[in-house]
């Protein structure tokens, strides 16, 4: 068989095909994408969203108690740790918009799009990581301090303890949760991308 | 830099790039919907970055390249839609044009062995295949040498030896 002439037939037989209409083009650019890429840069851009309305948050709240200054304390380490978190994470919103698919090979796209994904999900494992921790001394310390207790009042009381150790066995879990629902949402995609990749790299 | 109504007129005019390269990733009638039309997305999403370097036919080729690779199959679809090896095999053995038997068995090869061989039989030398797709021409040429060795070693099981 003469596989450059039996494919030229091939494109002969299939060369009858109407072309798209102008109105199907312009629907299908208007269309928001489906691609993994794209879900994540989704889930990301939301992520940050909420990083900005807590921030804005602990702001209001610190402005509303400027006179304690246990609440302005912890609204502003709050504050402070939120917008480093809002930098990383809109660095990792940033690289997933930026790869140039018209300029790179397929290869690089293909490793580019790797990394961008399991940069993102560890970067935003790790927010989640300090983010929970931070919300829980907030969330614990806020009504008290805005009593007047101290920090070290606040926290000798036993039932706080225990609400710490209760918090942070769940936040344990959520964070084993959040692992699983990261391997059934991208784990698949990531490891066609390293099959692929493989593929492409091994010539043996 | 082209404009709205280039980008249609160059997609009317090559849009049997974006066809075949359908045709060779996706296997049911949704996929290959939603593949054509995130590819139509991506392709005027990378205009913007596209230098005019190399022709537009091969931008295109390259961009309908990446996202069938990257396309994630809807995993949810009804399993009477899906074209999975078997159904393959039937439509091999149902058909009688050689060309399709061909087209069938690329269509079996991993993925991106068939990106390779149709950017090979569409004519496009081996540096440029290299090009496109981020190898070394050695690499390149090794690997068209068995992918071909492999289609014709299947096709001629198909056929009984001949």
């Amino acid at each position: 068989m003469d596989i450059n002439k039996e494919w030229q037939k091939l494109e002969q037989a299939r060369s009858n095909q109407s072309p798209i209409k102008k109105e199907e083009i312009m629907q299908a650019i208007q269309l928001e994408s489906t691609s993994t890429i794209a879900e994540l840069k989704k889930r990301l851009g939301q992520k940050i969203n909420w990083i900005i309305f807590f921030i804005v948050l602990f702001l209001a709240v610190a402005a509303f108690n400027y006179s304690n200054l246990g609440v302005v304390a912890i609204m502003g380490l709050a504050t402070v740790l939120y917008g480093v978190g809002y930098i990383v994470i809109k660095q990792e919103h940033k690289k997933l918009i930026s790869h140039d698919e018209a300029n790179l090979s397929v290869l690089d796209t293909l490793k580019a799009n790797r990394e961008a994904i399991v940069s993102a999900l560890k970067k935003e494992r790790l927010f989640g990581i300090v983010a929970l921790p931070i919300m829980l001394v907030v969330g614990l310390s806020f009504g008290p301090l805005q009593k007047g207790y101290s920090f070290a009042e606040i926290f000798e009381r036993e039932y706080n303890l225990y609400a710490i150790l209760v918090i942070a066995f769940l936040i344990i879990i959520l964070g084993f949760g959040a692992e699983k629902m990261n391997k059934i949402a991208f784990g698949g995609y990531i490891e066609k991308l390293n099959v692929q990749i493989n593929a492409l790299e091994k010539v043996s | 830099m082209i404009d709205e109504n280039e980008f249609v007129e160059l997609v009317q005019a090559n849009d049997r790039i974006i066809h075949k390269v359908v045709g060779l990733y996706a296997d049911n009638e949704e996929d290959k919907k939603d593949l054509y039309q995130e590819t139509l997305l991506q392709l005027w999403k990378a205009l913007k970055g596209f230098r005019g370097e190399a022709s537009f036919t091969t931008f295109m080729y390259k961009v309908a390249l990446n996202v069938a690779l990257s396309f994630n199959k809807k995993a949810n679809r009804l399993s009477t839609t899906t074209f999975d090896s078997q159904q393959v095999q039937s439509k091999i053995e149902k058909t009688t044009e050689s060309y399709e038997i061909l087209y069938f068995i690329i269509k079996r090869l991993p993925e991106t062995d068939r990106m390779i061989i149709s950017l090979h039989l569409d004519g496009y030398k081996n540096g440029e295949i290299a090009e496109i797709i981020g190898l070394t021409i050695n690499n390149v040429n090794v690997k068209i040498h068995r992918i071909k060795e492999k289609i014709t070693h299947e096709y001629k099981q198909l056929n009984h030896g001949y």
